[in-house]
C-alpha cells in the first residue's frame, strides 16, 4: 500500500501547473464517462485439506474512484493529482466457486470428498463523502489501486465464513475405522500485487499458506521506490507519464510442498488481473465451441453416394434459458466446403443457426457425395460466429473410406484408395495403371503385353519385408522386400512391377533369339546375372538364393525386384493421404 | 475370338499345373513351412525362420504378415489365404457335411510378371480324427477335378470313402 508524504500546498500548486503541461505530452488519460476505471481479478487456486484435493475460483469485478475528492470547493482536482493518489473500490462484485475436492488422507485410511459449490454477490466497501472516501467499518475490507507504484491491495474477506463452503466428509476405507466431517471453504481472503522491494519480497510471497492472502511481487517501475526527492517530485508532478494504466498481468505459483500428501493448504494458484477503463464490466453470455474439438476426424460413410454428418455443439455460460435464447439469435455455425459434395444444413438449423438442446446450442450439417479430387479432402475450418464475427475457428480433417467404392469418378469398380491416390498422385500410380481386384495379391504386370501395372487388393495393405534369403554358397545372402504400409506399400509394388517390366524389356528379346543366353530360365542373361541391381547370381541356377517353391526358375529375377522395393525411387506423400485408415488417421495411422 | 482366349488361358493354366509337382505335405514343408501338422479341429502351420513371409488374411485373426518362426492355427471351417508377391496358398473348408473334416488347399502362382503364365494346383488335406494319431492325410485330385467339389466329383467321392473308412476303424 502506498504511503506518500502529505500533500503540501507547494506540491498541490506544482501539480496543477504541471498537470496542464503534461497533458500536452503522451500521457495516461482519464477514462470516459461511459467506460470508467475499473478492475477485474481472477484467481484459480488448488488446495488440499486432509488429502482432499480440489480447486477454487474467485472472480472480482470492481469500479475504481479516486480516494480524494475530485472537487475541493470550486476547484477541480487535476487528473495528475488523482493519479498521484490512490484509487479505491466502493464495491466489489464477486463470483466464488469450487469444483469440490476428493482424495485420500495421507495415511491412506480415509477417502474424503466435498461437492462443488458457488456464491456470488456484491459487497459494499465504503462511500465517497465531501472529505473523500470512507471505508465502511462494517464492510468486508478495502480494495485499492495505486497506479504509480503500481499496486493492488485487497484487504478483503469475502464469504469467509461457513456460507462459502461445502461439506467435506472423510470415510474409512475397508480395514480401517473412523470418519470425519468438516467444511471445504472457498471464500476469498485477500490479495496483494505490488512492486518487488521493501514491501514485497520473495519471502513475503512464499510465506503464502493456508488462509493467507495471495502475495504477488512484480518488477518495480521507476516510481515504485523513488530514490530521492527529485525523482519523487517527478513521479508526482508528471504522474500521467509514470502511472501504469492499463495495468494487467498474470502470475502463477506452485507450493514446494504441492506433492506432499501431509501438506495442508494451498498447492498452487494462478492470478490474472486487469485495471483499465471498463475492466469491471461484466461480459454478456459467453459461448464456446465444444464439438467439433480441434483436429477431429470425419470420414464419409461407405454408402453411395457417401454421406458425412458434422454435429456442432456450443456451450453457453451461464446456461440460463435467457442467455441460451439470446445467444441462439446471435450464433451461427459455419464450415468450409468439401469439394463438390452437396452441403445441407438440418432443417432445424437453417444457414447454420443453432437449436437449443439442453444447456447447449447445436446444429447438424450433412455432406452428400464424395468430392472428385483427392485435394478436396483434408483440413477444413469449422467456425463459430457471434453477430457475424468469427469468435472461434477449429480445424477438422475429412477422410474417405479407403476400401469403399463410392468415389464419383473413374471406374465404379475401383476402390476409393486407387481412385484418389491415382488422381492426386499420392504414391506414383500412373494414369495408365489399373486396378484388378479379383486377381488377388499386391499387384502384377504383363510385360509381354504392355507396361501397365495392375494393382490388386493387397496393394494398399502391408508389404511382407524384410525377408532374408541365403544362397548357402559363395553368392552369400540378401535381405530384400519393402516394409511399407498403405501408400508406401503401393509405391513398393509399383517399383517391383516396373522392375519386372524393365528386366523383361531389357533381356527378353535377346533370350528369345538365343536361349543359350539364359540357361537357367530366370529371364536374365548370364551377363546380367553378374551385375544387375548390384546383385551377383548364379547364371546356371534360376534360384541362387533359394526362394524355393514357385520361384525355382524365377528366383533370381524375383529377388532383384524385391531388392528395388527397398531402394524405393517412387515418391509417396503421406501428407496427401486422406484415406481412412491412412497415414494421417489417428490414433493409429496406417502407413507409410 | 473370346473362345480362343478362354482356350488359351486354360492351356496356360493346365500346362502350368501339369509341370508342377503335386501339393503334398513334404512339398509344403520344403517350400512354405517349417512344419504343418494337425489336430481334430485345426491345422497348425509353423512358418520358417528365413525366406518368404506371407500376408495372412481370413480366419478369426486380424490380417497380418507372419513373423519368422511363428506358429499359426487354421481352425476347421475357416478360410485363410497366405499371399506372397506372385503366389498364394488358400485353405478353405470342404463342402458340407464334411466341412470340418479338412481343407481344400489351392496353390496359385502367377508368372505373368516374368513373362510366363499362371498355374494353379489343388490338394485336399484331412484332419486326424479325435483320438487318432496326429497324421494329416493329403489327397491328390483325380482326373477332371472340380475344385467346387460337387457330390459327383471323383475326388469328392474318394474323400467321402476315406472319411467313412476312418470312421469305421474308429468304431
Amino acid at each position: 500500500m502506498a504511503c506518500w508524504p502529505g500533500s503540501s500546498l507547494l506540491t498541490f500548486f506544482l501539480l496543477v501547473l504541471s498537470g496542464l503541461r503534461a497533458q500536452a505530452q503522451e500521457s495516461v488519460k482519464p477514462c470516459s464517462a461511459d467506460k470508467s476505471l475499473g478492475g477485474k481479478i481472477e484467481i484459480t487456486s488448488e488446495w488440499i485439506e486432509n488429502g482432499c484435493r480440489g480447486s477454487i475460483r474467485a472472480v472480482l469485478r470492481f469500479p475504481l474512484i479516486p480516494r480524494t475528492p475530485q472537487v475541493i470547493g470550486k476547484t477541480a482536482i487535476p487528473w495528475t493529482a488523482q493519479l498521484a493518489s490512490t484509487f479505491t473500490a466502493p464495491e466489489v462484485n464477486y463470483e466464488l466457486s469450487t469444483s469440490g475436492c476428493s482424495g485420500m488422507t495421507a495415511n491412506n485410511e480415509e477417502t474424503c470428498h466435498a461437492p462443488g459449490g458457488g456464491k456470488s454477490g456484491k459487497a459494499i466497501l465504503g462511500k465517497m463523502g465531501p472529505l473523500g472516501f470512507s471505508t465502511d467499518p462494517h464492510g468486508p475490507g478495502s480494495l485499492t489501486f495505486n497506479p504509480l507504484r503500481p499496486e493492488i491491495s485487497a484487504l478483503l474477506a469475502l464469504q469467509a465464513n461457513r456460507d462459502a463452503s461445502t461439506p467435506l466428509e472423510c470415510v474409512a476405507v475397508p480395514g480401517h475405522s473412523g470418519s470425519g466431517k468438516s467444511r471445504w471453504q472457498f471464500g476469498f481472503m485477500g490479495l496483494s500485487i505490488g512492486p518487488l522491494g521493501p514491501s514485497c519480497t520473495p519471502a513475503t510471497a512464499e510465506a503464502l499458506d493456508y488462509k493467507n492472502p495471495f502475495v504477488i511481487c512484480i518488477p518495480p517501475s521507476d516510481c515504485s521506490y523513488p530514490t530521492d526527492e527529485t525523482s519523487r517530485l517527478e513521479c508526482i508532478v508528471h504522474s500521467d507519464r509514470h502511472a501504469i494504466i492499463p495495468f494487467s498481468g498474470e502470475s502463477s505459483w506452485t507450493s514446494p510442498r504441492a506433492s506432499d500428501p501431509y501438506h495442508q493448504g494451498i498447492r498452487s494458484y494462478t492470478v490474472h488481473w486487469e485495471i483499465c477503463c471498463g475492466c469491471d464490466e461484466k461480459p454478456g453470455p459467453q459461448v464456446h465451441l465444444v464439438d467439433p474439438e480441434p483436429q477431429k476426424q470425419y470420414t464419409f460413410e461407405s454408402n453411395n453416394p457417401g454421406t458425412l454428418e458434422v454435429k456442432f455443439k456450443a456451450e453457453v455460460t451461464p446456461a440460463t434459458p435467457d442467455s441460451l435464447q439470446k445467444m441462439q439469435d446471435k450464433v451461427l455455425f459455419k464450415m468450409g466446403t468439401i469439394g463438390n459434395a452437396k452441403m445441407e444444413w438440418d432443417p432445424a438449423n437453417p444457414g447454420g443457426k443453432p437449436a437449443i438442446e439442453g444447456d447447449f446450442l447445436t446444429a447438424k450439417l450433412k455432406f452428400t457425395g464424395l468430392p472428385v479430387k483427392n485435394d478436396d479432402f483434408g483440413e477444413k475450418k469449422v467456425e463459430l460466429l457471434v453477430d457475424g464475427t468469427t469468435m472461434e475457428t477449429v480445424p477438422v480433417k475429412i477422410f474417405f473410406p479407403k476400401l469403399a467404392f463410392n468415389h464419383p469418378g473413374g471406374k465404379s469398380t475401383d476402390p476409393n484408395w486407387f481412385y484418389y491416390w491415382q488422381e492426386g498422385n499420392v504414391c506414383g500410380i500412373a494414369p495408365t495403371d489399373i486396378y484388378d481386384g479379383p486377381h488377388g495379391g499386391w499387384g502384377y504386370s504383363k510385360p509381354s503385353l504392355d507396361s501397365i501395372v495392375r494393382l490388386c487388393v493387397l496393394g494398399p495393405m502391408a508389404n511382407s519385408g524384410p525377408e532374408g534369403y541365403n544362397s548357402r554358397n559363395a553368392y552369400g545372402s540378401l535381405t530384400v522386400t519393402g516394409v511399407g504400409k498403405g501408400i508406401k506399400c503401393v509405391a513398393e509394388t509399383l517399383e517391383h512391377e516396373r522392375h519386372h517390366i524393365l528386366i523383361y524389356q531389357t533381356y527378353h528379346q535377346a533370350i528369345a533369339g538365343d536361349p543359350k543366353l539364359d540357361v537357367d530360365g530366370d529371364e536374365i542373361t548370364a551377363q546380367g546375372e553378374g551385375t544387375l541391381d548390384g546383385i551377383k547370381s548364379d547364371p546356371a541356377n534360376g534360384d541362387t538364393f533359394n526362394m524355393g517353391g514357385n520361384y525355382s526358375s524365377y528366383g533370381d529375377n524375383e529377388v532383384r525386384c524385391r531388392e528395388v522395393e527397398r531402394k524405393l525411387t517412387i515418391k509417396y506423400f503421406p501428407e496427401k493421404d486422406w484415406a481412412n485408415p491412412g497415414c494421417q488417421t489417428l490414433p493409429e495411422p496406417y502407413g507409410p | 475370338m473370346k473362345l480362343c482366349f478362354i482356350l488359351f488361358g486354360c492351356l496356360v493354366v493346365c500346362a502350368a499345373s501339369a509341370a508342377e509337382p503335386p501339393l503334398t505335405q513334404e512339398w509344403l514343408q520344403k517350400n512354405y513351412f517349417e512344419s504343418i501338422s494337425g489336430e481334430s479341429d485345426q491345422l497348425v502351420v509353423k512358418f520358417r525362420s528365413t525366406g518368404e513371409r506371407f500376408y495372412c488374411a481370413g480366419g478369426a485373426r486380424p490380417d497380418k504378415v507372419n513373423a519368422y518362426g511363428e506358429t499359426m492355427p487354421i481352425m476347421a471351417g475357416e478360410t485363410v489365404t497366405l499371399s506372397s508377391r506372385h503366389a498364394s496358398l488358400r485353405f478353405s473348408p470342404l463342402p458340407k457335411p464334411i466341412d470340418k473334416a479338412g481343407f481344400l488347399i489351392t496353390s496359385r502362382f502367377d508368372a505373368t510378371s516374368f513373362g510366363g503364365g499362371e498355374g494353379v494346383r489343388y490338394a485336399i488335406v484331412l484332419l486326424p480324427k479325435k483320438g487318432a494319431p496326429p497324421e494329416l492325410k493329403f489327397i491328390q485330385p483325380e482326373q477332371g477335378f472340380d475344385p467346387a467339389l460337387p457330390p459327383t466329383d471323383p475326388t469328392f467321392q474318394k474323400i467321402l470313402k476315406l472319411i467313412s473308412d476312418a470312421d469305421a476303424l474308429a468304431r
